[in-house]
């Protein structure tokens, strides 16, 4: 039996936590992680906090474009356009 | 002004100048935020950071006549940021970078925030990771972290690029995407504990060894 094929327990999941929340797993293979976490609330919960954190890591490092950048970036490409509406 | 009708796979950048200039406006501009903030943890620095952003738009547009309309302008945008970054920044502060990540064990992070999240009744492990770390926290546990593991983290955590993007925008294998993934988001978990307790977030528990 190769991995693809096994069921997925626990401590796949770990092993597979990151590439299940990438999106970069087989359908195959989401669709057995899937199973698993809708039957072991430990590792339900493990998902979710990771995918919280994912979401965390991404909304809070969002940055404010200074105007001046925009306005120096449109300027040496020729344009009058800033970009700030 | 009438926009030319884009036929996918048709380079971009046809026509006279000045409808160059306005197409790589229009598509190119939007990513400025997302780059400037890629480029902020990059460099580490506002100045550099917008030095870098300026850069890569030059760039972009001289090169604008390469980019193949309907593929990724994202990624491709990307590549020439990591590349300028590379290329023109790193060396500016070579600093010993190749230090290995700590070996930090699975579900870091989680289980040093079990205990207390258990003690938060009612509140979700959502509520007690967002609000646990100031966007300040996160910035510098990402800023931390050694530049290979920084750029994929980055790339995948904070962009949301696939695995196969970033290997084309890092020119390297899907499978050290993946193996730099891997220890850079432990590496992150322990930075992100580390100034957790330096604000007395995480208190005790990350001194229990």
């Amino acid at each position: 039996m190769t991995e693809d094929e096994a069921e997925a327990d626990c401590i796949s999941v770990v092993q597979e936590l990151y590439t299940f929340l990438d999106g970069e797993l087989t359908e195959m293979r989401r669709v057995q992680i899937t199973r698993h976490l809708e039957g072991c609330p430990d590792c339900h919960e493990v998902v979710d906090f990771h995918a919280e954190l994912k979401m965390v890591i991404a909304a809070k490092c969002k940055e404010q474009v200074p105007d001046e950048l925009r306005e120096r970036i449109a300027k040496a490409l020729g344009t009058g356009m800033t970009g700030s509406s | 002004m009438a926009s030319e009708p884009v036929q996918a796979a048709a380079p971009a950048g046809q026509g006279n100048d000045e409808q160059r200039q306005a197409q790589f406006t229009e598509q190119a501009m939007e990513f400025m935020p997302s780059l400037y903030s890629a480029a902020l943890r990059m460099t580490r620095n506002p100045a550099d950071a917008e030095d870098l952003v300026q850069e890569t738009y030059l760039k972009a547009y001289r090169a604008w006549h390469t980019f193949q309309q309907g593929t990724n302008l994202k990624a491709w945008l990307y590549r020439i940021l990591t590349n300028t970054f590379i290329n023109n920044y790193r060396s500016k502060k070579r600093r010993p970078e190749q230090t290995e990540l700590d070996e930090v064990e699975d579900l870091y992070l989680y289980r040093r925030l079990g205990g207390l999240e258990a003690a938060a009744a009612g509140r979700s492990a959502e509520d007690e990771v967002m609000d646990l770390f100031t966007d300040d926290d996160v910035k510098k546990a990402i800023e931390a972290l050694p530049e290979q593991f920084r750029l994929a983290v980055l790339l995948a955590d904070v962009e949301g690029f696939s695995y196969k993007e970033i290997a084309e925008i890092l020119g390297i294998p899907i499978g050290t995407v993946m193996s730099r993934l891997h220890r850079g988001r432990k590496g992150l978990q322990k930075a992100l504990v580390d100034f957790g307790a330096q604000r007395g977030l995480t208190g005790d528990r990350t001194k229990t060894q």
